[in-house]
């Protein structure tokens, strides 16, 4: 048994009385909340506050030591609650917020009131692409996978390929990030991460 | 077989999905900060040594003390399914080292370890629950690192020493949600400091 242990690889269990200090916490909009869970497997939480938009976000403090096309991800999260969306990926936005359409990026989403989980990526010009997969929207715990090197992106959950883009690849340094957002309607939006895995090959 | 990422290293099989899983090596210059230290009689002073294999240390104060380290109750773990896993060793005399897996902070009953402790001829697994039960192993007390791996399950706790099964318990299992510790005792005071030592903990869900 090996594992390619020679480029960048962060690993985080979030586990502990706090998040780990390698992690820089942001607020976009509104006033979040970061806390680790007093809860069986639940891991670390990101709760948005109401309002239109209300955000918050984790990354490395723009420390941006991964190659943008030839990244592997492996993340356990969820959307606990809310009707906005958990997006997990890398991006060159300094401040962790994915979705956004100028940004290098790619990402899992689960975005309510969408009927499926998806990716957000893009290559850093003013566009920006998404991608169905075929798994139903939902607020459970699910194991994700982002593969990209400078041709291929692949999103697998659950072990299984779902998604394979070609287009629209992100390129350059990026940095790991996890990103919840409530959009306009319900309550607060809650973001849960326990296992986080970043590493270039 | 070759694995690109740790986690399918850990896992039954690809695509699992994993549950709680920690672990700690304690390297550096201090523990991480997300461990909180608690005292619950005297004090205690944690500090990474500067010597080879030498891992965390705990030094109490010369008067009695209990302390431990632990996540401040963020209680990720089963109490009838998870298994705790240490390094560690005691000082000469009338010292108690503990790890395993407790809730409310050492004080509050609840909790699963291995323990060493100089008032005992044998290291002993702990069960807190409604009561306490202290089960002895086979294996005298000493000065040397030991591997503790403690496992909790629906119907009984277990303490494997440096890879073999010691101890088996029934009774008194807890029945709460359970967070890492490492803990020290002085147990005499007397004018005299105690020093134990940590250098690995893990701790998973199954």
């Amino acid at each position: 048994m090996s594992v390619g242990i020679g480029n960048q690889r962060v690993v985080d269990r979030f586990d502990g009385d706090s998040l780990d200090e390698r992690w820089l916490t942001n607020i976009g909009s509104g006033s979040a909340t970061f806390a680790m869970i007093d809860a069986i497997d639940e891991g670390f939480s990101i709760e948005t506050s109401l309002g239109n938009n209300a955000n918050g976000e984790i990354s490395f403090g723009n420390k941006k030591q991964y190659d943008g096309n030839k990244f592997k991800q492996v993340s356990i999260w969820r959307r606990a609650q809310g009707e906005g969306q958990v997006l997990v990926g890398i991006t060159d936005e300094p401040n962790g917020i994915l979705g956004s359409s100028i940004n290098n990026q790619f990402n899992w989403g689960d975005s309510f009131p969408a009927t499926f989980k998806g990716i957000n990526f893009n290559d850093g010009t003013p566009s920006g692409s998404v991608a169905d997969s075929s798994v139903p929207i939902d607020t459970l715990f699910h194991r994700y996978k982002l593969e990209v090197d400078v041709t291929t992106g692949k999103a697998f959950i659950d072990g299984l390929l779902e998604i394979t883009v070609t287009t629209d690849l992100p390129t350059g340094s990026v940095q790991n990030a996890v990103f919840v957002r409530r959009f306009s309607a319900g309550g607060v939006t809650e973001g849960q991460i326990r296992y986080c895995e970043v590493y270039n090959f | 077989m070759v694995f690109d990422n740790v986690l399918d290293i850990v896992s039954a099989e690809r695509g699992e999905l994993k549950k709680s899983w920690f672990v700690e090596w304690f390297y550096g210059t201090q523990e991480k900060a997300y461990w909180t230290q608690t005292n619950h009689q005297g004090s205690a002073t944690w500090a990474m040594a500067d010597s080879i294999n030498g891992g965390l240390t705990a030094t109490t104060a010369s008067a009695q003390t209990r302390a431990e380290l632990n996540f401040n109750n963020k209680r990720h773990y089963n109490f009838d399914g998870a298994v705790a896993i240490g390094i560690s060793k005691l000082d000469v005399d009338n010292s108690t080292v503990a790890i395993g897996l407790d809730n409310l902070n050492f004080t509050g009953i609840q909790a699963l370890s291995a323990e060493g402790s100089n008032v005992q001829p044998f290291f002993i697994l702990i069960t807190r629950g409604a009561g306490t039960t202290g089960t002895f192993t086979s294996v005298p007390i000493d000065t040397n690192f030991h591997k503790f791996r403690v496992k909790i399950a629906p119907t009984f706790a277990e303490l494997r020493l440096d890879g073999l099964l010691e101890a088996t318990s029934t009774t008194n299992l807890p029945t709460v949600k359970l967070q890492p510790f490492l803990g020290i005792g002085n147990n005499v005071g007397g004018g005299n400091i105690r020093t134990t030592a940590y250098r690995y903990y893990e701790a998973f869900n199954i």
